[in-house]
């Protein structure tokens, strides 16, 4: 049994539980990304109003040295982007969770583009993020990704 | 002289011996009667139910109460806004992807989200 400790950076709640980390996200536009050793990243653009909103990542199999990174602001979020998540794993070509600017050029027609956006923008402002991390010979990659 | 013992005499038989009641003082004394305490049949009052609903408490845990994650993230907000954490906060287990708490961490969640902040409204981030 672990200390569930907590402590605030940059505005962002921060929470660990045994192995489970969760960012806390209470208001306002925060966006940046948090990173899991150098193959995994998580990047959020949130809009948040009224309940808090969080990435939670479980990394109890990821083992004991494993701690995670946030880092808050713009990085190298991609175009065509109106929020959410957006999820990379470096190691795991076909796993990335995200529309690509080579999916966004196929879609040609203008109505489907703002269907597209417009659920950017609604996992922007209602989404959570749930990862669970795993550690495959010495690198950390995704198991499992839910958003609800 | 004949006044003085007047007067003496008057004195006397204004109170007369025949009203003094010393019978009281001289009867035989009242046998001590214990009297026997029985059990009350008073049945004991049940524990009142919590006014606040509570989640169902976990069965492979003693005492615990299963949250999900959007609980923890409301709790962990809360006791940032209050900075106010607590002791318990270390028996909070994760374990396969869920989160357990004592009693003692669902009362706190309660306390923090019911008490209104200093500007009127309420900490609660619903």
């Amino acid at each position: 049994m672990e200390a569930a400790r907590l402590r605030t950076e940059n505005g962002v709640v921060i929470s660990k539980i045994g192995g489970a980390y969760l960012y806390i996200f209470t208001g306002g536009e925060p966006i940046g990304s948090v990173h899991a050793g150098n193959t995994v990243q998580v990047d959020y653009w949130l809009h948040v109003s009224g309940r808090p909103r969080f990435i939670s990542m479980d990394a109890t199999m990821a083992g004991q040295k494993f701690k995670p990174s946030i880092y808050p602001g713009k990085s190298n979020q991609p175009a065509n982007w109106s929020g959410g998540f957006y999820i990379l794993s470096s190691k795991q070509g076909k796993l990335d969770v995200v529309i690509s600017q080579r999916l966004w050029e196929k879609i040609a027609d203008q109505p489907t583009r703002d269907r597209v956006k417009a659920l950017q923008q609604a996992m922007s402002r209602e989404a959570n993020l749930n990862v669970t991390i795993e550690r495959v010979k010495k690198e950390y990659r995704i198991k499992s990704v839910i958003i609800e | 002289m004949k006044w003085l013992i007047w007067l003496i005499t008057l004195s006397l038989s204004a109170q007369p011996v025949y009203s003094w009641d010393l019978s009281e003082l001289f009867k035989p004394q009242k046998k001590k009667v214990v009297q026997q305490t029985g059990h009350s049949k008073k049945t004991k009052k049940k524990a009142e139910p919590s006014p606040t609903p509570k989640p169902k408490a976990d069965e492979g845990r003693k005492n615990y109460y299963q949250v999900d994650a959007d609980w923890m993230a409301r709790y962990s907000a809360l006791e940032a806004i209050w900075k106010y954490q607590i002791p318990e906060d270390d028996q909070i287990i994760f374990e396969a992807g869920k989160y357990y708490v004592p009693p003692v961490v669902y009362r706190h969640y309660d306390d923090m989200a019911v008490t209104p902040k200093r500007n009127g409204s309420r900490a609660a981030p619903h």
